[in-house]
């Protein structure tokens, strides 16, 4: 059973491409997001089954939505949308919470594989 | 009946014994943690348990013998595969052997155990039993294959493993190193060794519920962490010294008092001095004739006392000699403990631990080589990171070494760490005020380097709990010299640094050539002497203002013995000071080799060191003194210390 995804990245065209892979796979994408402060907001709002996050946003970062979201719902799922070269901040990530990581440039493959374990299906 | 049987006729072997058991333990259990799955090994750790309980529990000592039976048990559960050898394991069992070793020297002193509270100890043997008990977990080793386009490969081997830990899985062991993954040195896959309960296939889905793995393979079992850690060894070449060795075998021996061995040597260093008093005799008789017959039996008798008389000292000469591993066995543990503490990860390496010195030279090395140990552990290995950044391995490596040469034995303390900085020496003593900063331009390295023995000398600015315990390299130095041996170092910044400790295999009885200087007869060590030679006036050559001549195609330069111990220049030999001929006595001492001049050479003996006493002992260029057959005193030159002066002097 596909599940019911949020997006966050500041920059329209990488949802827009995220949304696309994703609805193609039978997903379904019930919020989107541009930083991490309207991504808690919405989590809250929708509670999505699976959120994709970016790291570097204006307003509120990557990193610290995770730990933001995680607070409130410790079982989120959250995969984190990373750059060539952000390896710290992925580390970080992980240890804030974060199930797994895709690195940009997104394959499609890669982003359905990485979706469909952190789902477990 | 038991209750009137009176065992404290026991207590002196029964002391001695546990006292081999305990050393054994600590080698062993330090060796334990290495090859955790050698069960000779685990079985020589568990007897040695089993027979300090055995013994305590006769001699009526009940909180040792419950020590003992609480660390017998724990290594009964290890024997049975119940418990895995971990550094908790160790860590706990040595804070068990520490605690039985203190008790036995509060048993050494006041003849019955302590009265202490072992609470605390005995409920950790206890938990520590109580906690695995219940545990029936297994350890996996797992390869993980990423895949092959996966990036980030660091952070994907970290996930993995953080994935393991969340899921309560203990991740024991990986290859590479936990910083080679995260640093991403590794090719597409990597290897975990965990420890869990849960059973293989159940990890591997966890491991496979990360993205981007290919592949991951379970493997089970001890063969497995064998091989790995062999092959691991093979390749950081690393020698095989004497690992498979088990302390075990605990010697039959008679024990003998030292006092008494040191009076036995005393009264036969009387003896060779009686002999040559009565070869002098045998000497003077030639002028009498009439007395000839005499002195055929005498010379026969003389003869015959000074076969036994060799045969005797030879003898006392061995039952003093001990093999350095007797020292040596103590430092795995010290560099283990002091590596932890530190948190560094240090490959300790000792070889040669078989070759035999004097007992009291080992008493008088034991100081000296924990000191350079540990700051070698200390000072001159760096953090892992450090290392890390230098392209270093990440494990520091630290050798101990001995070996015989000659007369002498040789002992290596060899790191691969820092090195001694030149710079920062040369602005340390500048800054110390020993010399001025046109004269540290004029010397060289070699020479800079010498001045971290120097009282009051430090390079490291912090002082850290390690070594900041006010013994510096002087010390390590004056000690090494009391007993006639030399300390040299070499360094190379950033590759390592090495100490070489030459010691003479006694201190006692040496042969020597005696040589005549003026009115004064010298003994030099038949050890330094590497040849008479009668030199020509003109075959020497001024080089540098120094008298020298060609000895087997080498430069040598030539000291007036005299001179020198005058701390007269040797450049004040004007030429026509020159005699014709020049008896020199070729000495060498560290690798370089100088010819002494002297009026006569008298001829070869054995002598026996006497000290000079504390008023004279740092004159330099003199090792003690020794009576001559004539009852005559004569001075032992100190060749080392001869040649350093005359380097300083302006070599």
């Amino acid at each position: 059973m596909p599940g019911r995804i949020m997006i966050v990245d500041d920059a329209a065209f990488m949802r827009m491409m995220l949304k696309d892979i994703l609805t193609k796979n039978g997903y379904e994408v019930v919020a989107e997001a541009s930083n991490g402060h309207e991504a808690v907001l919405k989590y809250e709002e929708t509670r999505p089954d699976l959120v994709t996050m970016d790291i570097t946003m204006p307003e509120m970062d990557g990193i610290t939505a995770v730990k933001e979201i995680r607070k409130k719902d410790p079982q989120a799922k959250i995969i984190m949308c990373s750059a060539m070269g952000q390896q710290a901040m992925v580390v970080d990530a992980i240890q804030a919470g974060a199930r797994d990581f895709i690195v940009k440039p997104f394959k499609p493959d890669r982003v359905i594989e990485a979706v469909k374990k952190v789902l477990g299906n | 009946m038991g209750d009137t049987f009176d065992v404290s006729h026991y207590l002196g072997v029964f002391i001695e014994e546990a006292k081999e058991h305990i050393e054994s333990l600590e080698e062993n259990l330090v060796k334990l943690e290495k090859e955790p799955y050698n069960q000779d090994l685990i079985q020589a750790i568990f007897r040695s348990f089993h027979t300090i309980k055995g013994s305590s529990g006769s001699m009526g000592f009940q909180q040792m013998t419950e020590l003992a039976h609480l660390l017998e048990n724990l290594l009964d559960r290890v024997r049975r595969g119940e418990v895995s050898v971990s550094s908790s394991l160790i860590d706990l069992l040595l804070q068990g052997v520490d605690f039985s070793k203190r008790m036995l020297e509060e048993i050494t002193k006041k003849g019955q155990e302590p009265d202490w509270n072992m609470e605390e100890i005995f409920s950790a043997l206890q938990d520590f039993r109580g906690e695995k008990e219940k545990d029936d977990s297994g350890e996996y080793w797992l390869t993980v294959k990423l895949a092959s386009d996966c990036s980030m490969k660091g952070v994907r081997a970290y996930l993995v493993i953080s994935r393991l830990q969340d899921s309560g899985i203990e991740v024991v062991n990986t290859v590479p190193s936990l910083s080679d993954l995260e640093g991403e040195n590794f090719g597409q896959s990597f290897d975990i060794l965990v420890r869990t309960a849960l059973p293989p296939e159940e990890v591997a889905k966890i491991v496979g519920s990360v993205a981007e793995i290919e592949r991951v393979e379970v493997k089970e079992g001890e063969e497995e962490e064998k091989n790995r850690i062999e092959e691991k060894e093979e390749k950081n070449t690393i020698p095989p010294t004497g690992e498979q060795k088990i302390t075990t075998n605990l010697k039959k021996t008679v024990r003998v008092d030292v006092e008494r061995l040191d009076s036995l040597l005393n009264l036969v260093g009387e003896l060779v001095i009686d002999r040559t008093r009565l070869e002098d005799i045998i000497q003077r008789l030639k002028d009498y004739q009439e007395l000839v017959q005499f002195r055929e039996i005498l010379s026969d008798t003389t003869t015959h006392i000074g076969r036994v008389t060799n045969d005797l000292q030879m003898e006392i000469m061995k039952a003093r000699m001990l093999p350095l591993a007797e020292v040596f066995n103590r430092f795995p543990r010290l560099i283990r403990d002091l590596a932890r503490q530190s948190g560094k990860e240090i490959d300790f390496i000792i070889e040669g631990e078989e070759t035999e010195l004097d007992r009291s030279l080992l008493e008088e090395i034991t100081d000296p080589l924990i000191h350079l140990l540990r700051n070698a552990v200390d000072h001159g290995i760096e953090s892992r990171e450090e290392r890390i950044n230098k392209g270093k391995p990440p494990q520091g490596k630290v050798i101990l070494r001995a070996y015989q040469e000659e007369n002498s034995v040789v002992i290596v303390v060899e790191d691969d760490g820092r090195g001694l900085d030149v710079e920062k020496i040369k602005d340390k003593v500048v800054g110390m005020g020993l010399v001025t900063p046109e004269e540290v331009s004029k010397m060289s390295e070699r020479e800079i380097v010498d001045f971290i023995f120097y009282p009051g000398f430090s390079t490291s600015d912090e002082v850290t709990e390690v070594s900041g315990r006010g013994v510096g390299m002087d010390v390590v130095k004056r000690n090494i010299e009391r007993v006639n041996g030399q300390v040299r170092v070499e360094s190379q910044l950033g590759v390592g640094t090495t100490f070489y400790l030459r010691l003479p295999l006694t201190l006692a009885i040496i042969r020597a050539l005696l040589v005549k200087v003026g009115e004064s007869i010298y003994s030099i060590p038949l050890s330094d002497v590497v040849e008479i030679e009668k030199v020509e006036k003109k075959d020497t050559y001024w080089v540098n203002r120094v008298l020298t001549t060609l000895f087997r195609g080498k430069t040598l330069p030539l000291l007036w013995l005299e001179a020198l111990l005058d701390s007269r220049k040797y450049n004040f030999i004007s030429e026509d000071e020159i005699p014709e001929v020049l008896y020199t006595v070729v000495v060498s001492a560290s690798s370089s080799l100088a010819g002494l001049v002297v009026d006569e050479v008298l001829g070869e003996q054995e002598i026996v060191i006497k000290s000079l006493g504390s008023y004279m002992r740092d004159v330099r260029g003199l090792g003690g003194a020794t009576i001559l057959g004539d009852g005559g005193i004569s001075l032992i030159i100190d060749v080392a210390s001869l040649l350093w002066k005359f380097s300083r002097a302006g070599g």
